[in-house]
């Protein structure tokens, strides 16, 4: 479960003039096990600031973020390190990993922390690797090379390769041709019938329908713009 | 759990000159830390001086051996400097400067376990051979002299001679410093594996946020000798509060 | 008849001895602070003790540190000999001799039996020493560790905290690079399990003597001011591996003149094709055999 209770979150720009951006007041939003909500709204209204003050990317200034009832506090950055390793799954848009590294060990980093045992971490993402039409001629380069496509489903391979209690998923979709973005669509779901508690941003209405997620105009529910 | 090291309040003077001050730092058993700034901010002043290579003028470091602590700054000499040889570890930016360049690579790797005590040579050479795969130098050099490795081969051999006999926390001085990038990949690849599987607990100076971000858990951003702002890395550096940190991370150039 | 000594009173004689210099040279205050140092040696034993050394008149490398150790032990009692590279009649031998013998006035011999003190270059006599002897080592280098740590500051700490796993690391080398342990002289060995000790170049055949040896062991180093020691019946190991045990091991000949299977032989060509004898470099050992035949 996922809690955001009067969250409010600012931005002050110290070099540009001290500028303070307001993102949200009062901002509250729950989501349950077994729930996948969406974030609608237009780009910049801060769908994505939402997904990285629960992961703890952001910090907030008031209100709290409960992740299965434990508090999010910055001033223990060891507990959020802990949460991250065993609690919250995150899709991010974009790649972020060591040149030079091979996709298939990417892929089980995530794995590696909780199971120790090489082979079958290997072969668990061998298979996720295969679900998401990675070609296995692939799985020994560095993802870096790859199309926009591939990236995103490596990514999402190392999203989903673990159970989390909750997912974070942002744009999962956004880059994939239809064949491939339902596989994606599918594994999400098979998350939440997992019990995950999954907040994302989708694009495209079809992906949110076809995830049947409640979704969320943040629009309606901040009053900070 | 408790942390491994602790620093308290620390102060390192040079004179008048502050070299740093008020520095705090917890790290936790398998937690990486990285400590930012630009030159001459005092980020080697505090690693070297939580490292036992300068003695800082005021403060405490508490080392978690075993679950007794060891108040650093007090023990004696000897003590101290058995502590460097076994629990902790230092990789110089310049591998030059950890290396005996004039010993080979084995003999090099083989300093440390001897100096614990280990005098059996088929054993030794073993152990050489073992940390020699584990940093990916072929067992084919381990009779060379380290003044025919390059950068990226060097800094290998000087991290194998690190941990050779397993110490608990390693610090490292811009490690991937002198290196070009594409072996630079291949040394912060090596780094997370050997966090990861030897569950070591790293404190990693960089000016190289790109660096840090990839290697570390925590992150402590110094300015001034002070740190201006510190907590969970990736929190530190999409979110910046400071307005130093702000600055930092906005001149990172883009590729 | 070899361990009885021959003291005889010589004071009588004293006016015999050069009167330009002080009784072996070296004026009494110098020859005082030299005892302090070897005293303060003996006590820790392999522990480099520093001293004020003098210009001696000799160069540097011919046993100057030497010879302020022995000034500073010889009594007008006392019998010196010189042995250098085992042999009591080459130069270097000859000249010490024959410089305490214008300065102190004392006696000399070449037999080892008949010393008080022997001073020596790079070897230990065959014959086994006694309790009234006192062995003089010449020394070049004294620091062991100088080779692999250059830094002077550093080998002080490494000996105060015990931290030789370098030391090993020469020995690592060798076995690596030639199968099994290369080092045939100035071999390094652990003096009364503590400090680890030069024993200047002395071939590692004559390791073993100096191991619970009944004599005192002295070793002069004068360019490099130090002075260490070796007190009687002390323990001194050769440091070596489990799987690679020190071996003092000497050339597989006989001596060609004496016959000795079991004394330090040096290795001479004998003519211009190249062939070569094997005979000891022991020279009083080796006459004493014969004269016993």
């Amino acid at each position: 479960m996922i809690e955001l209770n009067n969250i409010t979150k600012k931005f002050t720009l110290h070099n540009q003039g001290r500028t303070n951006i307001s993102v949200f007041k009062n901002l509250n939003l729950k989501i349950n096990p077994g729930e996948i909500v969406a974030l609608t709204g237009p780009s910049g209204v801060g769908k994505s600031s939402i997904l990285k003050m629960i992961y703890g990317n952001y910090v907030f200034q008031s209100g709290e973020i409960k992740i299965n009832n434990y508090k999010i506090d910055h001033k223990y950055p060891r507990n959020i390190i802990e949460l991250r390793k065993n609690t919250i799954g995150y899709v991010s848009q974009f790649l972020r990993v060591i040149p030079r590294v091979p996709t298939i060990e990417i892929v089980m980093e995530p794995l590696l922390e909780i199971n120790f045992d090489q082979k079958e971490v290997r072969e668990r993402a061998e298979k996720i690797l295969l679900d998401l039409n990675i070609d296995k001629n692939l799985w020994n380069l560095s993802p870096l090379t790859f199309s926009g496509g591939e990236q995103q489903r490596v990514n999402v391979a190392r999203g989903l390769i673990r159970n989390y209690p909750c997912l974070l998923l942002d744009e999962p979709t956004a880059s994939l041709d239809n064949v491939n973005k339902d596989i994606v669509l599918n594994l999400i779901n098979e998350k939440k019938d997992k019990g995950s508690s999954i907040i994302g941003i989708f694009h495209d209405e079809s992906s949110r329908k076809y995830l049947n997620a409640r979704e969320i105009d943040i629009t309606k529910i901040s009053h900070a713009n | 759990m408790e942390p491994i090291l602790s620093v308290q309040n620390l102060n390192k003077y040079y004179g008048d000159q502050v070299g740093c001050k008020n520095m705090n730092m917890k790290l936790y058993p398998g937690e990486v830390v990285g400590v930012v700034g630009e030159s001459g901010s005092g980020k080697t002043t505090f690693i070297n001086s939580i490292s036992g290579n300068l003695n800082p003028d005021r403060g405490k470091i508490l080392i978690n051996k075993d679950n007794e602590i060891i108040n650093f700054l007090e023990i004696s000499e000897s003590l101290k400097r058995l502590l460097i040889r076994t629990e902790l570890a230092f990789v110089h930016q310049n591998p030059r400067d950890g290396l005996r360049l004039d010993v080979s690579a084995g003999g090099n790797i083989s300093e440390r376990l001897m100096s614990i005590g280990q005098r059996n040579y088929g054993n030794i050479r073993q152990t050489i051979f073992k940390w020699l795969d584990k940093v990916e130098i072929d067992k084919s050099r381990v009779d060379d002299f380290p003044r025919t490795f390059s950068g990226g081969m060097l800094q290998r051999l000087q991290i194998a001679k690190n941990l050779v006999t397993s110490p608990k926390i390693i610090f490292m001085d811009e490690p991937t410093g002198g290196l070009d990038v594409s072996v630079q990949a291949k040394i912060l690849d090596l780094l997370r594996k050997l966090v990861r599987e030897l569950h070591l607990s790293v404190v990693i100076v960089s000016h190289d946020l790109a660096v840090i971000r990839l290697l570390a858990d925590k992150i402590i951003v110094m300015k001034n000798g002070e740190a201006v702002e510190s907590g969970l890395c990736d929190q530190v550096l999409d979110d910046p509060q400071h307005s130093y940190t702000q600055l930092l991370v906005s001149s990172v150039l883009q590729v | 008849m070899n361990n009885v000594l021959k003291f005889k009173n010589k004071k009588a004689n004293v006016v015999a001895q050069d009167e330009i210099y002080n009784f072996a040279y070296l004026d009494e205050n110098t020859k005082r602070m030299i005892r302090r140092a070897l005293i303060k040696a003996l006590c820790i034993p392999g522990y480099q003790v520093p001293f004020s050394s003098r210009e001696m008149p000799m160069p540097y490398g011919w046993g100057t540190g030497g010879v302020q150790v022995t000034s500073s032990c010889l009594t007008t009692d006392d019998v010196l000999k010189v042995i250098d590279q085992g042999a009591d009649d080459t130069t270097n031998a000859v000249s010490i001799r024959n410089f305490f013998k214008k300065t102190a006035n004392i006696e000399t011999t070449e037999t080892t039996g008949d010393a008080s003190i022997i001073q020596t270059r790079h070897r230990i006599p065959e014959n086994q020493l006694n309790e009234k002897q006192i062995l003089v080592y010449q020394v070049p280098i004294p620091e062991p560790l100088a080779f692999l740590e250059p830094r002077y500051q550093e080998t002080k700490k490494m000996h105060a905290l015990s931290e030789y796993g370098i030391m090993h690391v020469k020995l690592y080398e060798d076995i690596t690079k030639n199968g099994h342990i290369e080092t045939a002289y100035a071999y390094p060995v652990k003096t009364n399990d503590r400090y680890i000790m030069d024993p200047s170049p002395i071939p590692k055949f004559d390791n073993p003597k100096m191991n619970n040896n009944p004599a005192i062991q002295l070793f002069g180093a004068g360019r490099e001011q130090r002075i260490y020691a070796i007190p009687p019946y002390t323990e001194v190991t050769s440091l070596d591996f489990e799987d690679y045990p020190f071996d003092p091991s000497k050339a597989p000949h006989k001596c060609s003149i004496c016959g000795s299977n079991d004394s330090f032989l040096d290795e001479i060509i004998t003519d211009d094709d190249g062939n070569r004898s094997f005979i000891c470099s022991d020279t009083n050992y080796c006459n004493q055999r014969m004269k016993d035949k």
